[in-house]
C-alpha cells in the first residue's frame, strides 16, 4: 500500500509540475513567434459578390518559430445589426506546426440568401452595422486563444436608389427600366431577373441579363420582357441570383 | 486515564493547535505576498479575480489548520479528501469550466484550457485515492483511531 501511496504521490508531483509549466512555455512560444514582429503577416482584405455568395478574403502567413504546433488557426466573423443577429462566418482551419511556415488565404463565404432572405432591407438601404471579428488559435493542442473586437462599419447597399420604371408596350413585349447605385464596397455580378406578374398572381414573363457593376458604380438596363398575356397592371419583381431584392406594383402609363 | 495523562494530552493538544496556528500563519503571510506580488504587476486585470483569490486563500488556510491539527488521527484524510473535492469544484466554477475571458483596450481575450482542468481535476481525484488508500492504511495500523 505504501508503494502505491509513494506512485501515486509522484504521479501527482509530476502531473502539477507539467500542469505548471505548460502555459510559462507556452508564454514563451508565443513570445518567441510574435516579438519578432514579421513572423505574422494580414494582407490586404478583398470583397468580391457574385453568384450569390459574398466572399472575403485575406492573405495570411505565420512563420511558426515556437516551440509547439499552432492548430485551429481561423479567423470567425459575426454581424449585427444592432442587436439583430444577421450573419456569421468561419475561414478555413489552418495548423502551422513548430519551425514552419505557412502561407495561404484565409477565405469566408457567405451565402447573401441566408442573410438577404431575413434582412432583405440590407439590398437596398445603406445602414451601420455592428461586426465582431475573431482570431483564434490553439497551441500544443491544449490551450486555445481567441482575440475578439467589434467595430461598426458603413454597409453600402449593393442597390441603393433602386428604381424599377415601366417605360412601355406593345403587343408582344412590356419594357421596364432599372437602375441603382452600387454604394457597396464590393462589385456586383451575376444574374439580374425581372418577373412580371399579372393582377392575378400568375407569371406572364420574365427576363434575365448577367450584369457585372463595379463598387461605386451605376447601372442602368432596359428589360424587354416578351410577355405571355397583355396585362395594363400587376406585379413586378426583381432578383438577383435568386435573392428578390424587390417587389413592387406596377401600372402601365 | 488519571489526572497528569489528562494534563498531558491537553498540554499535546495545545501545543499542537499552536504549531497550527503558526503553519497556517506562515501560509497566510506566503498568499498574502502573492496577492502583493500579483495585484502589484498585473493591478486592475487582477483585481477583478481578487474575490476568488480570497475564497482560495480562505479555504486554504481552513484546510491547512484543519489537516495539521487532525495530524495522527482519522480525520486528517477526510480533510485531505475533502479539500481535493474542493479543488476540483473551485477550479472548475473558477475557471468558468476552462474558459476565461477578460477584455482589455477594446479587445476581447478568451483562453480555453478545458484539456488542463481535466487533468486538473484528474490530480484531484488520483488526491481521493491517495488519502482513501492513506486512510485505510491507518485504520490498518491503529484500529483504536
Amino acid at each position: 500500500m505504501r508503494h502505491i501511496i509513494k506512485a501515486l504521490r509522484l504521479i501527482i508531483a509530476v502531473l502539477w509540475i507539467a500542469i505548471l509549466m505548460l502555459p510559462v512555455t507556452v508564454a514563451l512560444s508565443l513570445l518567441k513567434i510574435f516579438e519578432a514582429g514579421n513572423n505574422v503577416g494580414i494582407g490586404k482584405p478583398s470583397f468580391d459578390l457574385s453568384n450569390g455568395n459574398f466572399s472575403i478574403s485575406i492573405p495570411f502567413y505565420m512563420n511558426n518559430t515556437g516551440f509547439y504546433d499552432l492548430s485551429e488557426v481561423y479567423a470567425y466573423i459575426k454581424v449585427y445589426d444592432g442587436d439583430k443577429f444577421i450573419a456569421e462566418s468561419s475561414t478555413n482551419w489552418l495548423d502551422v506546426p513548430a519551425g514552419e511556415m505557412v502561407a495561404s488565404n484565409l477565405s469566408i463565404l457567405i451565402s447573401l440568401e441566408d442573410i438577404f432572405s431575413e434582412n432583405r432591407e440590407l439590398l437596398t438601404s445603406n445602414k451601420e452595422l455592428n461586426v465582431s471579428a475573431s482570431l483564434h488559435f490553439r497551441v500544443a493542442y491544449a490551450l486555445a486563444f481567441t482575440v475578439t473586437t467589434s467595430s461598426t462599419v458603413q454597409w453600402g447597399a449593393p442597390f441603393s436608389n433602386l428604381t424599377i420604371q415601366h417605360s412601355s408596350y406593345n403587343e408582344t413585349h412590356q419594357v421596364f427600366s432599372v437602375s441603382f447605385f452600387n454604394n457597396a464596397s464590393f462589385p456586383i455580378n451575376g444574374p439580374l431577373r425581372l418577373e412580371l406578374l399579372n393582377p392575378s398572381n400568375t407569371t406572364v414573363g420574365l427576363m434575365e441579363q448577367q450584369i457585372g457593376v463595379p463598387s461605386k458604380g451605376l447601372y442602368q438596363g432596359l428589360f424587354e420582357i416578351p410577355v405571355s398575356e397583355l396585362t395594363n397592371s400587376g406585379t413586378v419583381r426583381l432578383y438577383f441570383a435568386d435573392i428578390l431584392i424587390r417587389e413592387e406594383r406596377w401600372e402601365s402609363l | 486515564m488519571n489526572e497528569a495523562e489528562t494534563k498531558s494530552n491537553r498540554r499535546k493538544f495545545l501545543v499542537k493547535i499552536v504549531k497550527a496556528a503558526l503553519v497556517t500563519a506562515i501560509y497566510g503571510v506566503v498568499w498574502f505576498l502573492i496577492w502583493l506580488l500579483l495585484s502589484s504587476f498585473l493591478g486592475d486585470l487582477f483585481l477583478q479575480f481578487s474575490a476568488l483569490y480570497w475564497i482560495l486563500v480562505c479555504a486554504s488556510l481552513f484546510f491547512t489548520f484543519a489537516i495539521r491539527i487532525s495530524e495522527n488521527t482519522i480525520y486528517k484524510y477526510v480533510f485531505i479528501i475533502l479539500r481535493s473535492f474542493f479543488l476540483i469544484v473551485y477550479i472548475a466554477y473558477s475557471t468558468n469550466f476552462g474558459v476565461l475571458s477578460m477584455d482589455y483596450a477594446g479587445f476581447t481575450f478568451t483562453v480555453e484550457f478545458i484539456p488542463l482542468l481535466a487533468i486538473m481535476v484528474a490530480i484531484n481525484l488520483l488526491s481521493i485515492a491517495r488519502g482513501l488508500i492513506q486512510a485505510i492504511e491507518f485504520s490498518a495500523q491503529s484500529p483504536e483511531d
